[in-house]
């Protein structure tokens, strides 16, 4: 009983010194932060002002100067701070329990060490394992799951945006409907050509060809692309007669088919959506109406072994030679 | 038939047919094209008996097309390109036609064919009546149909081919965004053939002069 109302002094002494340098410290972090936001609100908006007014570019750098400068002394004001919280002045006695009170018996002085060293050790361990609790929770909510529920998938600081469920369609006419907006791109109908065949269920066939150099024959469910297939202009011109089954009889066009194939796996993995990824695919697609004529932007040439740029970059849709893309 | 472009080889000073046939082996090869097979075309002049009615025409068969005559009729005016394709049986056709139409003059050319990717280039030497007249070179692009598109591909595979600068242009038969049919090649024969004939032999149907010259500077 002694042990602890002696204990419980000490506790107190120890706050007692420790609360008001705790409070001045967590004073001077509100300051740090708070001219890091300004500073970075001013960095974040430019030489434009709120209401459209534009400062001179010299006055704007010495007002940033000047609020990095400010950011400087209360860092430095914060770390002296720190530094003259005072030390723990009692090192923490408990009396060893259990196998470490055989311990404080043995005759050797490195197992009465260690057994005197073993408690704040456990302590330490303990705010470890703590801690870790706490990164698991975290990283748990953040996660992303096939299975998890709207509740759990809340994100932090909302990150992530989530897919829009996926559109479904069950009729010709909607699809028509649906396919005149998702053809909503500037200037796509001047390059290219697109034509539906119905084929079994929700799944159909797309035929888009490229103005004067390819036809690329698309299988849609909904509109989710399932496969793509591209061929020379005069091959299978009918809709209804197009040969899903075999490519290209053109070498060129079997390279291209592979291309976009890897240009679908790129875009469906984005975090667009579906309808996203299909407008990408087809801005891609256009890209190819500079075939015969595109230099490859990486070594200036129009053929490597026969070919002309048969790969365009997915992000740029810029042309180059299969072995020159970059990465 | 994709884009398909004839170029003629001009002889160096002294060098023959055969010599220029495997110097432009040589380049081809270098290309990284690989041999795939002979070709063989066979080309006919038929003189029309009676000119203010009827017109003087070319014939072409070709190894590529077994079972196709191309015909073309002499036209004066080179962007009418009149030319038809028929099935084999014509020939037997013409020889009954033989009182109004006789078989003038007979070209032929053969040589091996290349393929580069979607490329056929086709070298070959012109023979008529058992005597060589020039070389060839064909270059078939199988992808396009528009030689305003593909011109550049030509023009940097043709210049290393024929070791000479290629017109930045397309045949004027082929531009303005015409779509190319097997007439335009054809045509680009006939044009070799009758220059041929004009310079070498006292022929029927010389070129006009002003002709001559864009085809001059065509090439
Ligand atoms: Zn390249």
């Amino acid at each position: 009983m002694a042990n602890i109302v002696q204990a419980h002094s000490r506790l107190k002494l120890e706050l007692e010194e420790l609360v008001p340098s705790l409070v001045e410290s967590l004073q001077k972090v509100q300051l740090l932060r708070h001219s890091a936001d300004s500073l970075f609100s001013n960095l974040s908006e430019g030489c434009l002002l709120k209401d459209g007014e534009e400062i001179d570019k010299d006055k704007y750098i010495s007002i940033v100067q000047e609020k990095l400068q400010i950011l400087v002394q209360n860092f430095n004001a914060l770390q002296t701070k720190i530094q003259k919280i005072p030390k723990n002045r009692f090192p923490p006695i408990v009396q060893p329990l259990g196998p470490l009170g055989m311990m404080m018996l043995d005759q050797s002085e490195a197992a009465k060490k260690a057994a005197l060293e073993y408690p704040p050790v456990f302590h330490q361990f303990n705010a470890f394992k703590d801690f870790h609790k706490i990164l698991e929770t975290y990283t748990y909510r953040n996660s992303r799951k096939r299975s998890t529920t709207s509740h759990q998938m809340q994100p932090a600081g909302g990150m992530r945006r989530k897919r829009p469920p996926r559109v479904i369609i069950d009729s010709p006419a909607a699809f028509k409907q649906h396919l005149s907006q998702l053809l909503h791109i500037p200037n796509i109908l001047g390059d290219m050509k697109v034509q539906v065949r119905e084929m079994f269920g929700n799944t159909r066939l797309l035929s888009i060809s490229v103005r004067r150099t390819l036809n690329c024959h698309i299988i849609l469910r909904h509109i989710q692309i399932e496969r793509v297939i591209v061929k020379g202009l005069l091959e299978d011109e009918n809709i209804d007669e197009v040969d899903l089954s075999e490519n290209s009889s053109l070498d060129t066009m079997t390279r291209i088919t592979e291309h976009a194939q890897a240009s679908l796996i790129f875009y469906s993995f984005s975090s667009l959506t579906d309808e996203e990824s299909f407008r990408k695919f087809l801005q891609w697609l256009r890209s190819y109406k500079t075939l015969f004529h595109a230099k490859c932007m990486r070594c200036k040439r129009h053929l490597v072994e026969g070919y002309p740029p048969t790969w365009r970059d997915f992000v740029t849709f810029q042309p180059y030679h299969f072995g020159c893309r970059s990465y | 038939m994709g884009v398909t472009v004839v170029f003629q080889w001009e002889l160096v000073d002294g060098q023959t047919h055969q010599q220029a046939i495997q110097e432009l082996h040589g380049r081809i090869n270098n290309t990284g094209a690989v041999q795939e097979g002979k070709f063989y075309y066979e080309s006919k002049f038929y003189q029309a008996s009676d000119s203010a009615t009827t017109r003087d025409f070319y014939t072409l068969k070709t190894s590529e097309y077994p079972v196709t005559v191309f015909a073309r009729v002499d036209d004066s005016t080179k962007d009418k390109n009149s030319c038809i394709q028929c099935d084999s049986p014509m020939e037997s056709l013409l020889v009954k036609l033989r009182e109004f139409f006789t078989p003038k003059r007979t070209f032929e050319i053969r040589g091996t064919r290349f393929k580069l990717a979607d490329f056929w280039i086709r070298p070959g030497i012109v023979t008529s009546s058992g005597s060589n007249k020039c070389v060839t070179i064909e270059i078939e692009y199988t992808p396009s149909y528009f030689a305003d598109d593909c011109w550049p591909l030509f023009s940097e595979l043709g210049s290393y081919i024929l070791n000479r600068q290629i017109d930045d242009k397309p045949p004027t038969l082929m531009e303005n965004n015409k779509q190319f049919n097997p007439g335009m090649m054809v045509q680009q024969y006939v044009e070799i053939f009758s220059r041929k004939a004009t310079t070498q032999a006292n022929f029927q149907q010389p070129m006009k002069q002003e002709q001559i010259q864009a085809y001059n500077t065509q090439m």
